[in-house]
């Protein structure tokens, strides 16, 4: 369940003002939710993927000329792991990305129940103490105001800047998908470049399947030929789209690698700062026990912020190596022209 | 290797591929359709932020529809592949129902 602001501290939240009404209004669990659903999917998908390419394989290597043609321009173009495949770890990266955020932000809410609750205990004094101790109180306020104010602006910060332009970039990306799928309506049919095959066709002997899939009748040296040049143009544009929706990836990547190196130097920096408060030996108890809490959170991003770096940094690897092995198919499928 | 027997076993071969293809489909199907009913099951949750809200249900919506699309295409790939097999499959019988009819012509002139 998302953390609210509790009924006792609601007056002090009231006199403090700032970010803490906007902040409570973001609801943590909902993007862990979202976030899980996506990682189902992800983890659901890969398989089937992973399946569905093996199959394309068999039944490429067990069919020959046109037919094989058509069925591989069609998979290379629509289907084969490419859109999906990115679909997929934009899902996986979705996942990861909102744990992150939703985990931001309850550290965020942490850290303003904590600065609540000692502004509270500060008032529960000053009114029972006297006025002597009003002034302290309200300085006290400030102080927590100040505080919060830091942490709310953070994090809007960080919600507005890097996690908004990167859902953003994440949707072009959907976009792009969208716009290279064809919409084939509720209930497809044939998707092989409109083609059906023609039952009446006597498959030709040999050791492939060969079929009259694409057209009947035979094919002229030249139109094969003409064919075979046209794929091996279309299959170095989609080499060559797919190397730059890698680099683009990498980029996106590495700029994620050095946010989260800056999120982690931040949040070394205020556990300094919570550690010299958790030693005050004016401290109470609970404040104490809130701040260790909080440390102890912090403590665990930082560790789940470098797994997520390390992660990314292998992804950035496997990308390179795809790149050098699309690089060196482009070379091959020039000699085609 | 007869050219009879390389036919035969690359015509398995295409329905292996085809059937393995359908069990694919059909488990990424199951994938998009979870996705999609499980999003609608999130809903928007008690997110009051405007600019999140907005980016949120445009990205999860998206992601939606693509992988709604994409399964379209790995069935339309899949039925594809089954016709295919299909339409050899009469061919071959038509091929062979061709040979007996001329056998039996044969000897009915003999």
């Amino acid at each position: 369940m998302s953390l609210t602001i509790p009924a006792e501290y609601a007056t002090v939240a009231g006199l403090i003002g700032g970010g803490v009404a906007a902040l409570f209004t973001l609801d943590e669990d909902h993007l862990r939710e979202v976030g899980h659903t996506l990682g189902v999917f992800a983890r659901q998908a890969t398989p089937s993927l992973a399946g569905a390419e093996q199959a394309a394989t068999v039944f490429t290597s067990a069919t020959s000329g046109a037919t094989r043609d058509e069925f591989a321009g069609h998979w290379n173009t629509l289907a084969s792991e490419g859109h999906t495949g990115r679909l997929v770890r934009i899902a996986n990266w979705g996942s990861t990305a909102l744990g992150a955020i939703a985990q931001a932000i309850e550290l965020a809410k942490m850290g303003v129940l904590a600065w609540l609750g000692w502004s509270t205990a500060q008032l529960a004094i000053a009114a029972f103490t006297g006025v002597g101790v009003i002034a302290a109180a309200t300085s006290a306020l400030l102080r927590a105001r100040t505080s919060i104010g830091s942490i709310t602006t953070k994090l809007f910060t960080h919600l507005r800047g890097t996690v908004a332009q990167t859902i953003r970039r994440a949707s072009d990306q959907l976009k792009d998908i969208l716009n290279k799928l064809p919409n084939l309506g509720p209930k497809p049919r044939l998707a092989l470049a409109g083609h059906g095959p023609t039952p009446s066709a006597t498959p030709k002997g040999g050791t492939r399947l060969s079929s009259s899939w694409a057209s009947p009748g035979k094919r002229k040296a030249a139109d094969e030929a003409m064919q075979r040049r046209r794929a091996a143009q279309e299959s170095i544009k989609r080499l060559g789209k797919e190397i730059e929706d890698l680099e683009q990836q990498n980029h996106q990547f590495r700029q994620a690698i050095r946010s989260l190196k800056r999120e982690i130097q931040g949040m070394r920096e205020e556990n300094a700062e919570l550690i010299l408060r958790i030693r005050d030996p004016h401290m109470s108890v609970w404040s104490a026990k809130s701040y260790g809490e909080l440390l102890d959170r912090q403590t665990k991003l930082s560790q789940s912020h470098q797994r997520e770096i390390s992660s990314l940094e292998k992804a950035i690897n496997a990308n390179l190596v795809s790149i050098g092995s699309k690089r060196i198919a482009q070379t091959t499928e020039r000699r085609n022209l | 290797m007869t050219d009879q027997a390389g036919m035969s076993m690359a015509f398995d071969a295409a329905q292996r591929g085809c059937g393995e293809m359908t069990r694919s489909v059909q488990g990424y199907a199951g994938a998009a359709t979870g996705l999609r009913t499980g999003l609608e099951a999130c809903g928007g949750g008690t997110q009051q932020d405007p600019e999140l809200v907005v980016l949120l249900a445009e990205f999860t919506g998206l992601l939606s529809q693509a992988a709604d699309r994409s399964a379209q295409v790995y069935a339309a790939t899949a039925d594809g592949m089954a016709d295919t097999v299909t339409a050899v499959r009469q061919a071959e019988a038509a091929s062979a129902a061709q040979v007996d009819a001329a056998q039996v012509h044969a000897k009915g002139a003999t």
